[in-house]
């Protein structure tokens, strides 16, 4: 046998030894990991920049234009300003980028799983203070709009809330999804051995 | 070509053995392999949105291997790098295997670093229009080259 055929042989061993290898990229795993929970960072700004200034300049006309009480007007801002913050508590701050980079795959798998919990928590926080405001607001109308306006008005709040609640229900419930996908990637590479830390 | 991170792991999964091989081949040490091995992948990844497909994957994937491996052969810089996770050293280990494989290797990594990449798809058993459009040469520049790497290799112990 030449040389060459040796040396082909030895290529064809040398592959056969890393085919039999699970050559796991640590850093493009976490690049990864980062980059698909991005979306959820990208949709907390438009929350601040867009939605609550939105809110705030709506608001106030609505309560300026129908003689609504300031202090609902005020309770409505604290509502969603602190809901806003938790939201970017949970997304922005609590996984940090130095937990992507120094800590060990597991440990950063455990912090993807309570951010799923903290934003269910959210959730019942943004649940707690929305009740109350929602009564006040329709004892607020109810004593400002004339009767025979009240039926319009009372089915146009229902209708805004349930499409409000029903948005922001499906954009959780994608995010809760985008943890679950990564949380099963994560233990799928933990189950099959491959990760080493 | 789009594809989803899911997706470009399978490719990377597919084909780890190539880009290995290659890295394995330019670098001095494992530390260098691993670096060359991620910096790989970085390309990869980032050269996939251009890649149209016109010719193999796999072509494909050595073209960007090699040129990644020859660029960082010429910068050779150091910087760090998280290891790559194997049970294996292919630098160290004693085994028969291991042994004939570092044989090989010792045998390529004398050549120059673009014969290297000629050699090293010619074992592939790739033919010279394929190493051509790999490397960007024609057919019958790869056939003269691999005439004179055969005659160094046959100096090479």
């Amino acid at each position: 046998m030449n040389e060459l055929e040796i040396m082909k042989e030895q290529l064809e061993l040398m592959k056969e030894k890393l085919n039999s290898q699970a050559i796991i990229n640590n850093r493009l795993l976490r690049s990864s990991i980062r980059e698909r929970l991005s979306w959820t960072k990208r949709y907390t700004y438009v929350e601040i920049f867009l939605l609550l200034p939105f809110i705030y300049f709506m608001y106030a006309g609505l309560t300026y234009q129908i003689g609504l009480s300031w202090w609902l007007y005020a309770y409505t801002v604290f509502m969603c300003t602190a809901c806003v913050g938790l939201d970017f508590w949970i997304n922005n701050i609590y996984i940090s980028r130095r937990d992507y980079q120094n800590k060990n795959l597991l440990m950063l798998g455990k912090k993807i799983a309570r951010q799923k919990q903290l934003r269910w928590n959210s959730l019942l926080f943004g649940m707690i203070l929305f009740f109350p405001w929602f009564c006040w607001l329709g004892y607020e109308l109810h004593n400002h709009i004339p009767a025979n306006e009240w039926t319009g008005i009372f089915i146009g709040l229902i209708v805004g809330t349930v499409i409000g609640l029903v948005i922001g229900l499906v954009i959780l419930l994608r995010m809760q999804r985008t943890n679950e996908n990564l949380l099963d990637e994560i233990n799928d590479i933990e189950d099959e051995g491959e990760m080493v830390e | 070509m789009q594809v989803s991170e899911q997706e470009f792991g399978n490719i990377v999964r597919d084909n780890r053995a190539t880009i290995y091989t290659v890295c394995y081949m330019f670098a001095e040490g494992a530390d260098e392999a691993d670096d060359m091995f991620q910096e790989i992948l970085i390309n990869l990844w980032q050269g996939l949105p251009n890649f149209r497909g016109e010719s193999g994957m796999k072509t494909w994937i050595y073209r960007i291997s090699l040129n990644t491996c020859i660029s960082m052969d010429r910068k050779k810089r150091s910087r760090h790098t998280l290891p790559l996770s194997m049970d294996i050293d292919l630098y160290e280990d004693p085994d028969s295997d291991s042994r004939q494989i570092q044989q090989l290797r010792r045998r390529i990594s004398k050549l120059k670093p673009f014969d290297r990449a000629v050699v090293l798809l010619w074992l592939e058993n790739m033919s010279y229009e394929e190493i051509g459009t790999i490397l960007g040469i024609s057919a019958k520049n790869v056939s003269v080259k691999l005439f004179r790497i055969k005659e160094e290799l046959k100096q090479i112990k």
